[in-house]
């Protein structure tokens, strides 16, 4: 019996109304499986982020339903989402999004605090967070005296510091050379199949989405593709060998 | 050229960015309607003066006269026409009354020669050769005729013929109107309050047989002016000066110039508060366009044309600012106009002048040019930073914030704190207005520049002191310290806008404590028994010297002492002259004095009319301390006195003494107030019931209480400083303005934050507490700021600035109840301030602002 940790039926979303109506998602029927690497690939504005931000509670499908681990979203307030989203999702953005005011360790310890976690918890998470994402002695510094490579390492940590059950990422090689793309994409990767980490992830790179078990091609607000991999783990090996 | 001077292309960003102007916009406005309203009004009540003196002397070219308030002979005006060049020597005796129907309508009598027409046309211009009475003869034999002003004639229903009750110094008399004065003249510029009587008739009543107050010289056609003027200082008895009505004008200038300079400069802080405001804001704006300027650098434009495109904006903004300030100033100078009118005259015991709509003068252009420089020198150094960067840095920070200015360096500050010191010790020995304005805007500045480190140190000792802080006060903490920049400017606003309120709440507050303390500790008597009326300020109008001696009657009264103030002149400044019956320095029943190192008998000596005793500020201002010597010049004479002590907590420059002496050297048999003590039996109460039923009616009294009095003085003050409740108001206004506009802008760059951080999973209140606490931290380090900033200037003011501008000394009495409401209310107006910012931070939907990924 599969684990099904992400099921979508029959959800539509649109935006803006009457003849100026776009939309962005027409219908989607999709299931993931708990612990799969889900790569979503389509042109600008076939609804990728859309279906996106609707698997992370942060759109309202206009129909259809969305169930998380277990829940439907629709029977969810604003702030149970909001609790959702701290305890089961991690976020990974193209633009890091981490916060300038804040050092590499309090960009990751926040969300843990206001999650509620006990200080020493929270200090033990971050540390094991920092070195799962490969950014050690770097705890003190500040967003802007760091890579963007090591920035979105930093972004994952913080993502994965809360133990989600999911990670959805968002072009997050988008701002990177390939080389650091690439080496984040093995982070994602490996934490996918070390912690049993369900990855969603929107990529416009061919071989990022190698990285995944499927790929899931979106246009016109539609799933057209549903592909598997056949080779998991193929795309750091594919990369070498296009190097 | 053409396109250097086009308004266009900043017109463009402006129109763009108005909203986010709009707030500085706001502020320059309010600053500048400050600066515009108090320039208004200070050349409207000084004009209103000058008008009064310009009136008063008529067609004269030199007016002969002693100190206010005080007379003598009427016959060195016989020798005054004698004088070569003199065409006529008119004197005049001057005095005030009140109509008796308690209106409390203060009119100014003028007793002139009426059988003299050119004496009367010296004041009181008519057509033609009307005369001024109908029949001259009728009015003089009858002693109780007046000529009244047509303007209060006509108020009152009064025509030739009707009779008019006045109450007069030697009590209330009947009056028969014989003629009516048009508006013109004196008696236009006093809105008819103006009563004219045979000068024989006026002397009984108003002054003393035989003593006028004024002579007024009218010169041959073409003489020299200034000769005359020598030839009669010569003959004229020490105590009397003659001058030139324009010098008496000068005069005027002179007295109102120091508390004039006050007011502009409180106006002044207020529009510093609006330029940080500005400054603030300005930075913010051009800090997010960046980019756009890296754009333009890139396409071709040169530094120096991004920096003037940039000034053009800020041009914009103060153009804006300014068309608005100027309306609102004229309309906030119309409305205060009264009670600055009211509040100069009780400073300098000067009836209130008749002042009409404020004449608009230079006020307009000078609010202009504030409002345009402040917007400008708040555009400088963003845009000369702006202006600076390289395009391609400039083109990297799409969506970044720049990096801020190096911190001051620990020399600088050092620098600044010795000018500073160095500038407060020089005004402490020069006393030079503008100097002291120059220290009070140094220090606004230095606590301007140190608002950064001190909110890095505070925030870091809080961090320190306070561990377990929570989840959201952590992330507000974080902010506060990684961008001081941002914060530094609202709390700067915040601490200068407080802080001025502050200093003006304590400068009330001194004053009026000072008065409050000198009247409790002096006055032991009971009962104070006063004029019903008001001369002029704060003082009551005179009364006959003959009540002293009714009161002593009275049962149950054990001591009375008559007291009169006059100004005189005392080594060419302005000084009180306060003077007391001798029962008020023997014995403690009627008066009780507090002094410093008196000489033996100090009291006694100063009662037998032998010594005198002074004010700390008269100390001060001549350098004068026990034992020296004071010389006091009348008419009369000249009379040499020790000084036995000083006694403080008078504010004014004064000298008190025995009121024997007084009478002796001025001739003058008025009294201001009567001091009574009660027998130990008696009732003060009752004592005071039976003054009212057998004297008030006479005289037209108010019998008060030692402690009512004391009250009336406190109120007189607080309505002498109302102003600072506009001020107060302004300033407050501008406090919000600052602090909602910069957490809004603050809200808007972090935009994305917020996005991310409701993505992840921060509930919508969190978001909310996190801004309003900000706020509420913003607020409390401005309130720290503010409260060091007030303290500071006040006591600058109070131990330096007000002995140098008013020669004043006052004790500091820091108003803590009104500090701690006033810090109160301005973190709950930081929370309003914060509030539409923390709502909109709340509503931010994450997916708009994350589509921008």
């Amino acid at each position: 019996m599969t684990d099904t940790i992400i099921r979508l039926r029959g959800v539509r979303k649109s935006y803006g109304t009457g003849e100026q109506a776009a939309i962005a998602l027409n219908g989607i029927d999709l299931e993931v499986v708990r612990g799969e690497f889900v790569s979503l690939m389509g042109p600008s504005g076939s609804g990728k982020t859309t279906l996106l931000n609707v698997i992370a509670g942060l759109d309202v499908p206009d129909t259809g339903s969305v169930v998380l681990d277990g829940v439907d979203l629709s029977t969810l307030a604003d702030h149970q989402l909001a609790d959702l989203r701290l305890q089961k999702l991690g976020f990974v953005f193209q633009s890091f999004n981490l916060i300038p005011a804040l050092t590499v360790e309090e960009n990751v310890s926040w969300p843990l605090e206001f999650a509620g976690h006990p200080r020493a918890e929270v200090r033990r998470r971050v540390s094991e967070s920092l070195e799962r994402a490969g950014v050690v002695g770097r705890g003190a510094r500040y967003p802007g005296e760091i890579s963007g490579g090591e920035q979105q390492r930093v972004a994952i940590a913080r993502a994965i510091a809360t133990g989600p059950s999911i990670l959805l990422a968002d072009e997050p090689t988008g701002n990177l050379d390939s080389l650091t793309g690439q080496k984040i994409l093995d982070l994602l990767q490996g934490l996918n199949q070390s912690q049993r980490v369900t990855v969603v992830m929107v990529t416009h790179n061919v071989l990022a989405a190698t990285y995944g078990d499927r790929t899931l091609e979106v246009q016109d607000g539609r799933i057209i593709r549903d592909v598997r991999t056949p080779d998991r783990g193929r795309g750091a090996k594919a990369a070498a060998e296009e190097r | 050229m053409k396109a250097l001077l086009s308004l266009r292309f900043a017109y463009r960003h402006f129109r763009s960015s108005f909203s986010a102007m709009a707030l500085s916009m706001i502020a320059v406005a309010l600053g500048v309607a400050l600066v515009v309203a108090v320039r208004l009004m200070n050349a409207a009540v000084l004009q209103g003066f000058l008008d009064t003196a310009d009136a008063t002397a008529g067609r004269a070219a030199l007016v002969i006269a002693g100190d206010e308030g005080t007379s003598f002979s009427d016959q060195i005006a016989t020798q005054v026409s004698a004088v070569p060049g003199v065409r006529l020597a008119v004197p005049l005796v001057r005095g005030v009354a009140f109509p008796d129907d308690n209106s409390g309508e203060l009119l100014t009598v003028h007793g002139i020669d009426l059988a003299n027409d050119d004496a009367v046309r010296v004041y009181h211009v008519r057509r033609g050769t009307d005369a001024l009475v109908d029949d001259l003869i009728e009015f003089l034999n009858q002693p109780d005729s007046i000529v009244l002003g047509r303007q209060f004639a006509e108020s009152r229903g009064l025509t030739i013929g009707n009779t008019l009750k006045l109450v007069t110094p030697i009590g209330v008399k009947p009056f028969t109107v014989r003629g009516l004065l048009d508006p013109q003249g004196t008696a236009r510029v006093l809105n008819g309050r103006l009563i004219v009587m045979d000068v024989a008739a006026a002397q009984p009543i108003f002054g003393a047989s035989g003593q006028v107050n004024q002579i007024d010289v009218v010169t041959d056609p073409g003489e020299d002016i200034e000769g005359v003027r020598e030839a009669i200082v010569h003959i004229l008895p020490s105590g009397i000066r003659v001058e030139q009505p324009a010098v008496r004008k000068q005069v005027f200038r002179r007295a109102l110039a120091a508390f004039q300079t006050m007011l502009s400069a409180f106006s002044l802080l207020a529009m510093m508060a609006g330029f940080v405001v500005c400054y603030g804001r300005l930075q913010g704006i051009f800090e997010t366009r960046t980019w756009e300027i890296g754009l333009l650098r890139a396409v071709g434009l040169r530094r120096a044309r991004v920096f003037t495109e940039l000034l053009k904006e800020a041009l914009l903004l103060g153009m804006g600012g300014i068309a608005v300030g100027i309306p609102l100033g004229i309309a906030i100078a119309r409305w205060s106009l009264p009670v600055l009118a009211q509040t100069t005259a009780l400073n300098f015991s000067l009836p209130i002048p008749a002042i009409a709509e404020p004449p608009i003068g230079d006020a307009p252009l000078f609010g202009a040019m504030v409002g345009i420089a402040a917007a400008l020198a708040a555009a400088l150094a963003p845009a000369a930073r702006l202006a600076r960067r390289s395009p391609v840095a400039a083109l990297s920070m799409l969506g970044r914030e720049t990096p801020g200015a190096a911190p001051i360096s620990r020399v600088s500050v050092l620098a600044f704190a010795a000018v500073l010191l160095a500038l407060i010790a020089a005004q402490t020995l020069l006393r030079l207005p503008a100097l002291g304005l120059a220290t009070t805007a140094m220090m606004v500045i230095g606590a301007a520049a140190l608002s950064g480190p001190m909110i890095r140190g505070l925030i870091g000792w809080f961090q320190g002191s306070f561990g377990r802080l929570s989840p959201t006060a952590r992330l507000v903490v974080a902010h506060l310290k990684r961008t001081p920049r941002g914060t530094a400017l609202t709390v700067t606003t915040l601490g200068i806008g407080l802080g001025t309120v502050i200093m003006i709440g304590t400068l009330g507050w001194s004053f009026e404590r000072s008065i409050v303390t000198m009247l409790t500790e002096r006055y032991a008597a009971s009962l104070v028994v006063t004029s019903a009326f008001v001369r002029g300020g704060y003082e009551s109008a005179p009364v006959s010297e003959r009540l002293v001696r009714e009161l002593a009657e009275v049962p149950g009264v054990a001591a009375v002492a008559g007291e009169q103030h006059r100004r005189i002149s005392y080594q060419g400044a302005s000084v009180v002259l306060a003077a007391f019956d001798s029962s008020c320095f023997r014995g403690s029943t009627v008066c009780a004095w507090r002094l410093t190192r008196p000489i033996d008998g100090a009291l006694d000596l100063v009662a037998d009319g032998k010594a005198v005793v002074v004010s700390p500020s008269f100390a001060l201002q001549f350098g004068a301390k026990e034992r020296d010597h004071v010389r006091l010049s009348s008419s009369s004479g000249d009379v040499d006195l020790i000084i036995a002590a000083i006694t403080p907590g008078q504010p004014e420059s004064a000298i008190i003494l025995a009121r024997d002496v007084y009478v002796r050297l001025w001739d003058d048999p008025l009294i201001t107030w009567a001091h009574v003590a009660t027998t130990k039996e008696a009732d003060p109460n009752v004592v005071a019931d039976r003054i009212r039923r057998g004297l008030a009616g006479k005289y037209r009294l108010r019998v008060l209480s030692s402690a009512e009095m004391i009250q009336y003085f406190a109120a007189q003050v607080r309505e002498a400083f109302s102003l600072q409740h506009l001020l107060e108001i302004v300033t407050l206004f501008l406090v919000v303005v600052g602090v909602g506009d910069t957490l809004a802008a603050a809200v808007a760059t972090r935009r994305r934050q917020f996005g991310m951080m409701r993505a992840i999973g921060l509930h919508r209140t969190r978001l909310f507490r996190m801004v309003m606490l900000e706020g509420m931290a913003i607020g409390l380090l401005g309130v720290l700021l503010a409260v060091g900033l007030g303290v500071a200037l006040s006591t600058f003011w109070v131990q330096v600035q007000f002995p140098a501008l008013l020669g004043w000394t006052l004790e500091q009495y820091v108003p803590l109840v009104f500090v701690v409401a006033a810090g109160t209310v301005t973190v709950a107006l930081c929370l309003v301030g914060a509030l539409i910012p923390s709502i909109r931070a709340a509503s931010l939907s994450p997916v708009v602002v994350l589509r921008g990924e």
